[in-house]
C-alpha cells in the first residue's frame, strides 16, 4: 500500500498562536469527555438511589398507608361505608401516584430524572427542607454548598502551596534536619482526616477548650460581619487542621522526592553547567517540568478529599454537603441524595477540567500531544 | 617559544565518597589544550572521562570527597575563583559542555530556541530578541533550520536534538567546548553528519575542543591529540598521527588492535580481563593484570615518562630513553583465526513477503494508521550460516527479529521454519519452535530476572520444556556455562545478575539461549550496550559457538564495522525493507545500493587522516514508517535519484553482481 504523501514536516502555525489553538482544542475535548462522565455518574446514582425501582414500591406502600390513615382519621368521611371509603382511598392513591409519576415504568422515569438532574432541576425533597423552610432540593443544596467549598477550598489550597514550597526548599537542603523530620513524619498520613479530627476535638475543645468542637458559627450568629467572619474562622480551624495533618507530610515528602529526582535530570545538570543562577534553575528547570505531575497528584488528593467529606463534616457537624448527604440517606430522601450527588459530580468534573486546562498550559507535551 | 596553551590542567583530582569507600575517578591529571586544538580523551567506560569533564566545569554531585588541582585558563587559575565569579565569568562564556546522554539535556517544557539563547541574556545581558536572533544563527551553523527555534525538544528527532545541544554549547562563542560522548547514542549517518559540522566549526571559528569518547573510530574524526585514559589516569598523551599509527602504551596498542575495521583482513582481538576496581587499585601499574608485556618493575607505580616534547607515556617499558623498546614486539598474542564452515545449502528459515505492521491508535480506539515496521521482506537463511541484519535504529530490525521469534504475528506473509509454516503451528508446537530458536537481547541486565540466581535463570527454560531430572538440568547448565567460558561454574551459579559485569551477564544470556539446543540463534544488537573492549570478545564467542554447533546465527546490528569477521552474509535494511543482500566481502568491497554506500562512507576506520576531511553524506532523516515516501524509500536522500522514476515507482530487486542483490533502479539502467 502506498501513500502519495510527502513525509516532510507539515507547516504548523508557529509559537503562541499554535499553542492557543491547541489549548482551545484540548479544552473542548476535555469538556465533552467530562460531560459524558458526569452523565454516566449521575445516571448510576439515580439507579442506585432508587435501588432500580425498589424504592418506588416502598413508597407506594407508604403512600397507601398514609392516605388510608388520613381518610380514616377524617371526621367528614365517618359516615361513608367501607366500600366507598376504599374507593376514595384508591382514587386519592391514584392521584398521588400520578402526581409523582409513579405509574410510568421506572426506566422511562430514570431518563427524565437524568434530564432534569443534568439541568440542575433537582425537584422537591420528600422529607427534608432547608433552614428557611423551602422544600426545593436546589435551595437545600445551595444553602449547604458554600460551607463545603469554603472548608475544602481553604484546606486544599493551604496544603498545596505549603507542601510545594516546603518541598522545593527541602530538595535544596537534602539530608538536613528538617528533611529527616519530614521523612519520619510522612507515615502519619496513613490515618484519615476524621481520625485527627476526633483527636483535635479532644485536645482543643475538651481538654483545652479554646476552639469550638463543631458547627460553623456561634449559636446565635453574631450580628456584624467582622465578628461573624471571626467566628467562622475559629470554627474552621480544627477541621482545616485535621485535613492538613492527614495530608501535609506525605505531600511534602513525595514532592520533595520528586524534586530531588528531577534535580539530577540531565537538563538540570546542563543548566548548572550553563552557569544559570540557582533561583532560575529551580524555577525554570525543576519546578516547571515537574508542575504537571505535581498538579496531578494535587488533583488526586482533591478527589480523595471530596469523597472523605461526608465523614469529616459529620465529625465536626459542619453544615455542608457531606452532612446533607448523611441526613438524606437517613431519611431515604431520594431527590436530595440524587441532588447532592449531582452537585458533587459537577464539582468533581469542574475541578478536573480546571486542572486539565492548567496541565495543558504548563506542559507543552499535553497540549501539542492532542494534535497528533 | 611555543604558544601559551589555552587550558593547562595540573594535578587535577576528583574523588567521590560512596557507601563502600572513596573512589578516585580523576587521579592527578596533567595536560594542556592549545588554541584551535582538539584533544580527544579516549578510554573505556568507568575510567573517569565524564568526571573529568564535570570537574573542569564544576558540575559536581553532592558526594564529592576530594576536588583539587589547578586549571589554568589563559594563565588564570579558574579553580581558585569563587563560585559566583566562576559561574558568571567562566561557565559558558569561555568553556561550555555538551554532556553525555544529551538526548535528555534539553528541558522538555521550554522551547529549544529559548534554551539555546538563555546563556546570552543571563551572562551577557542581551535582550531576548537579540539573543534569539543569535540562536537562529547558531542553529544554521549546526545545520538545524531556524524554523525549529520555537519547537519543543520532543518535537525534534534525536539527531536534531543533539545538534541543538551543540548549538547551545557554541552560542556564546566559548574558547573551549567540552563534549562528552556527543554522538554515541546516534546512528552512523547522523553521527558522521555531526562530526562533519564539528570539523567545519573548528576550522572556521578556531574553537578548541575536548572530545570525550570510548570509540576509537569516532575519536579519529577530529583529534589533533589523544589522551588515553585508564583507571583514572592518563596513560598516554600524544599526537593523533602518532597514536593511530603506533601507540606507545601497551593498552593503547591492544585497544587499537581490538577495533573492528571495515577494510582489514586481520581479525580484531580482544583485551582480556577488566579494568581494575577504582576502590581496590593494584599498587603498581594499573594495567598490570591485563598487560602482556609486564615485567618485574611493573609492581611499582610508573610515572609519566616524556618521549618527546609533547608526548608522554606511563609505562616502565620506556624508563630508559636510550633503549627504544617497541611493545609490539613484546606482545605476542597470535589470535587464532576463526575457522568458518562452508555454507550448507539446506534452508532453515524462509521469510516470504513478510509484513509486520503495528496499528497506531488515537485516543485508544480510533485507528490513526499503521507503523510499517517490517514491510515486505523475503529471504532464506541456511543451516549453519551467520547473517547480519544492518540498518539504522527504527528501520525495523528488532521487529523483524521478534517476528521470526514468533513474538509478533505477521500482518501478511509468513515464516517457514524447517519446512513448516509458522502460522500452522498449534500452541504446543509453537512452544517447541521457541525451544529451537534462541534469543539474545540487547540489554543483558534487562533480560535476566534480577531476583533469580544464575542457576535459577538457566534452569527455568529447562523446566518449562519438561526436563524434570534435576541432575540432568544441573549437568546441562554447567555445560552451557562452560561453553560461554564462564568457569568455574560454581563461581557464577549462586550469583545474582547485578553481581556480574555486563560482558558476563551477556554470556549468561547466551548460555540461556543455548541451553535448549536450538537450531538458530537471533541476537538483537548483542554488544551495543557493552563496553568497546568486551564487544569483540562476545562477538567472537557467538561466532565460535555458531561454528561449532553449526547453528544459524541471525545477528542484528547498526554498526557495519563489526560485521566483517562475524557474519557470512549481510542484509541491509532501510525503512522496513531489505535493500541490499550479499556475502560480507562482496557487500563491503563492492557496495551497490546508494544507501549502503552512504553507510560505508560514514563508517570510519581509525586514522589520523580522518580529521582532515569531511565525509560525503546524504542529508535528511530516515523515512517515517507511518507515512513512507512513495517509490524508493531512499529517494528523498539519494544523490543518484532519478526524477520521475525513483519517486514514483518502487525499485525491483536486481542482481548487479552474481549473488549480490540490490533494490535500486540504477542497476537496471546499466
Ligand atoms: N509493539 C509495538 N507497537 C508499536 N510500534 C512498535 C512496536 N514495536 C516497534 N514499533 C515501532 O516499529 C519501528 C521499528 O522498530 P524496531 O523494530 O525496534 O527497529 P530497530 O530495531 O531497527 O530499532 C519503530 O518506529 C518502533 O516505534
Ligand atoms: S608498566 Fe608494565 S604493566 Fe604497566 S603497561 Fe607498562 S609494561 Fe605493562
Ligand atoms: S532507486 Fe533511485 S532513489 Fe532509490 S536508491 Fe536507487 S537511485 Fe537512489
Ligand atoms: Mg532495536
Amino acid at each position: 500500500m502506498k501513500l502519495s504523501q510527502n513525509p516532510s514536516i507539515p507547516k504548523k502555525a508557529e509559537g503562541l498562536l499554535r499553542d492557543l489553538k491547541l489549548m482551545l482544542l484540548l479544552t473542548c475535548k476535555r469538556i465533552i469527555a467530562l460531560v459524558l462522565m458526569v452523565l454516566i455518574g449521575v445516571y448510576l446514582t439515580i439507579l442506585i438511589a432508587n435501588m432500580g425501582g425498589r424504592v418506588d414500591e416502598l413508597r407506594l406502600v407508604q403512600i397507601r398507608s398514609e392516605i388510608s390513615e388520613a381518610v380514616r382519621g377524617d371526621l367528614s368521611f365517618r359516615e361513608l361505608d367501607s366500600a366507598e371509603r376504599n374507593q376514595l382511598i384508591q382514587r386519592r392513591v391514584d392521584l398521588e401516584v400520578q402526581r409523582l409519576n409513579l405509574d410510568r415504568p421506572f426506566l422511562l422515569r430514570s431518563f427524565s430524572y437524568l434530564y432534569r438532574a443534568m439541568r440542575l432541576d433537582l425537584g422537591r425533597a420528600e422529607q427534608m427542607h432547608s433552614d428557611k423552610g423551602s422544600r426545593e432540593v436546589h435551595a437545600i443544596i445551595l444553602e449547604r454548598l458554600p460551607a463545603t467549598l469554603l472548608l475544602f477550598g481553604t484546606a486544599n489550597l493551604l496544603i498545596f502551596f505549603l507542601s510545594v514550597y516546603t518541598a522545593l526548599w527541602l530538595s535544596r537542603h537534602y539530608g538536613s534536619f528538617m528533611d529527616r523530620i519530614v521523612i519520619v513524619l510522612a507515615p502519619t498520613s496513613a490515618a484519615p482526616a476524621w481520625f485527627y479530627g476526633i483527636f483535635l476535638i479532644l485536645c482543643f475543645a475538651f481538654l483545652l477548650p479554646i476552639l469550638p468542637a463543631g458547627g460553623m458559627v456561634r449559636a446565635p450568629p453574631p450580628e456584624d460581619n467582622w465578628n461573624y467572619t471571626l467566628s467562622v474562622l475559629k470554627h474552621m480551624a480544627l477541621p482545616v487542621m485535621a485535613m492538613l495533618l492527614s495530608q501535609i507530610f506525605i505531600s511534602i515528602y513525595s514532592w520533595r522526592t520528586f524534586f530531588l529526582i528531577h534535580s539530577s535530570e540531565d537538563y538540570v545538570e546542563m543548566a548548572r553547567a550553563k552557569g544559570l543562577p540557582s533561583r532560575m534553575i529551580e524555577r525554570r528547570y525543576i519546578l516547571r517540568p515537574t508542575l504537571a505531575p505535581v498538579i496531578t497528584s494535587f488533583m488526586l488528593m482533591l478527589i480523595s478529599m471530596w469523597s472523605g467529606a461526608i465523614i469529616l463534616e459529620r465529625t465536626f457537624s459542619w453544615p455542608g454537603l457531606g452532612t446533607l448527604i448523611f441526613q438524606a440517606i437517613g431519611h431515604h430522601d431520594t431527590p436530595v441524595i440524587i441532588g447532592s450527588v449531582v452537585i458533587f459530580a459537577y464539582l468533581l468534573a469542574f475541578s478536573i477540567l480546571v486542572l486539565d486546562i492548567v496541565y495543558g498550559i504548563v506542559d507543552p507535551r499535553v497540549r501539542i500531544g492532542v494534535s497528533r | 617559544m611555543m604558544t601559551e596553551p589555552l587550558l593547562k590542567v595540573e594535578d587535577l583530582r576528583l574523588a567521590y565518597q560512596t557507601e563502600r569507600g572513596v573512589v578516585t575517578a580523576v587521579d592527578g591529571l596533567n595536560f594542556e589544550i592549545r588554541r584551535n586544538e582538539a584533544l580527544v580523551v579516549l578510554g573505556e567506560s568507568g575510567c573517569g572521562k565524564s568526571s573529568l569533564a564535570k570537574a573542569l566545569l564544576r558540575v559536581l554531585p553532592r558526594n564529592v570527597y576530594q576536588y583539587s588541582g589547578r586549571v589554568l585558563l589563559d594563565g588564570v587559575d579558574i579553580m581558585a575563583l569563587n563560585p559566583e565569579h566562576f559561574r558568571r565569568d567562566v561557565q559558558w562564556l569561555r568553556i561550555s559542555l555538551v554532556m553525555q546522554a544529551s538526548m535528555n539535556a534539553l528541558n522538555p517544557v521550554v522551547r529549544v530556541g529559548e534554551q539555546v539563547a538563555e546563556p546570552l541574556w543571563v551572562h551577557r545581558g542581551w535582550s531576548r530578541n537579540k539573543a534569539m536572533a543569535r540562536a537562529g544563527e547558531v542553529f544554521e551553523l549546526v545545520g538545524v533550520s531556524g524554523d525549529f527555534l520555537k519547537r519543543y525538544p520532543f518535537e525534534l528527532s534525536g539527531g536534531m536534538r543533539q545538534r541543538v545541544v551543540l548549538a547551545m554549547a557554541l552560542v556564546a562563542e566559548p574558547e573551549l567546548v567540552i563534549m562528552d560522548e556527543p554522538t554515541s547514542a546516534l546512528d552512523v549517518l547522523t553521527q558522521a553528519g555531526i562530526m562533519n559540522r564539528l570539523k567545519r566549526i573548528k576550522r572556521e571559528l578556531g574553537t578548541s575542543f575536548m572530545l570525550i569518547t570510548h570509540d576509537v573510530a569516532t575519536s579519529s574524526e577530529i583529534a589533533d591529540r589523544i589522551a588515553l585514559m585508564y583507571a583514572g589516569q592518563i596513560v598516554e598523551l600524544s599526537s593523533a598521527a602518532q597514536f593511530f599509527a603506533k601507540p606507545a602504551h601497551p593498552y593503547g596498542k591492544l585497544l587499537m588492535d581490538s577495533v573492528p575495521r571495515l577494510h582489514q583482513t586481520r581479525q580484531p582481538d580482544h583485551i582480556p580481563g577488566q579494568p581494575p576496581n577504582l576502590m581496590l587499585l593494584p599498587s603498581g601499574c594499573r594495567f598490570v593484570d591485563r598487560c602482556p608485556a609486564r615485567f618485574d618493575r611493573c609492581d611499582e607505580d610508573p610515572m609519566p615518562i616524556a618521549l618527546s616534547e609533547r608526548n608522554e607515556v606511563r609505562c616502565w617499558l620506556y624508563a630508559d630513553p636510550t633503549e627504544t623498546t617497541n611493545p609490539r614486539e613484546l606482545i605476542k598474542t597470535p589470535t587464532p583465526v576463526l575457522e568458518t564452515q562452508p555454507l550448507s545449502k539446506e534452508v532453515l528459515v524462509t521469510a516470504q513477503d513478510l509484513h509486520t505492521w503495528f496499528e497506531l491508535k488515537q485516543w485508544g480506539f480510533i485507528r490513526a494508521g499503521y507503523v510499517r515496521a517490517v514491510n515486505g521482506v523475503n529471504f532464506h537463511l541456511y543451516r549453519g550460516e551467520a547473517v547480519a541484519f544492518v540498518g539504522e535504529s527504527g528501520c525495523g530490525k528488532s521487529s523483524l527479529a521478534r517476528t521470526l521469534l514468533g513474538l509478533h504475528k505477521p500482518t501478511q506473509g509468513e515464516v517457514v521454519f524447517e519446512g513448516r509454516h509458522m502460522h500452522d503451528l498449534n500452541k504446543h508446537e509453537l512452544k517447541q519452535y521457541r525451544a529451537r530458536v534462541g534469543y539474545v537481547q540487547q540489554d543483558p541486565f534487562g533480560a535476566l530476572p534480577p531476583f533469580m540466581t544464575i542457576r535459577r535463570a538457566l534452569s527455568e527454560p529447562l523446566i518449562i520444556h519438561g526436563v524434570s531430572d534435576p541432575k540432568e538440568r544441573e549437568a546441562r547448565i554447567r555445560a552451557a556455562l562452560e561453553e560461554v567460558r564462564l568457569s568455574p561454574a560454581d563461581d557464577y551459579l549462586p550469583k545474582f545478575p547485578h553481581m556480574l559485569s555486563g560482558g558476563q551477564q551477556q554470556r549468561v544470556v547466551i548460555a540461556r539461549s543455548l541451553i535448549l539446543q536450538p537450531a538458530m540463534i537471533i541476537a538483537d544488537e548483542p554488544v551495543s550496550m557493552l563496553d568497546a573492549s568486551v564487544r569483540v570478545e562476545i562477538l567472537r564467542l557467538l561466532r565460535t559457538i555458531q561454528n561449532k554447533r553449526e547453528l544459524t546465527l541471525a545477528f542484528i546490528t547498526h554498526d557495519l564495522s563489526t560485521v566483517r569477521h562475524f557474519a557470512d552474509r549481510i542484509f541491509v535494511m532501510y525503512g522496513g525493507r531489505i535493500v541490499e543482500a550479499a556475502t560480507v566481502d562482496d557487500l563491503l568491497d563492492f557496495p551497490q545500493h546508494p544507501y549502503t554506500q552512504a553507510l560505508l562512507a560514514a563508517t570510519a576506520d581509525p586514522d589520523a587522516e580522518n580529521a582532515a576531511q569531511e565525509r560525503e553524506l546524504p542529508g535528511g532523516e530516515p523515512p517515517s514508517l507511518l507515512h513512507p515516501p512513495p517509490g524508493c524509500y531512499f529517494h528523498p536522500r539519494c544523490p543518484h535519484a532519478i526524477k520521475g522514476l525513483c519517486d514514483v515507482e518502487e525499485p525491483p530487486e536486481l542482481e548487479p553482481r552474481t549473488g549480490h542483490y540490490s533494490a535500486c533502479w540504477l542497476h537496471e539502467e546499466k
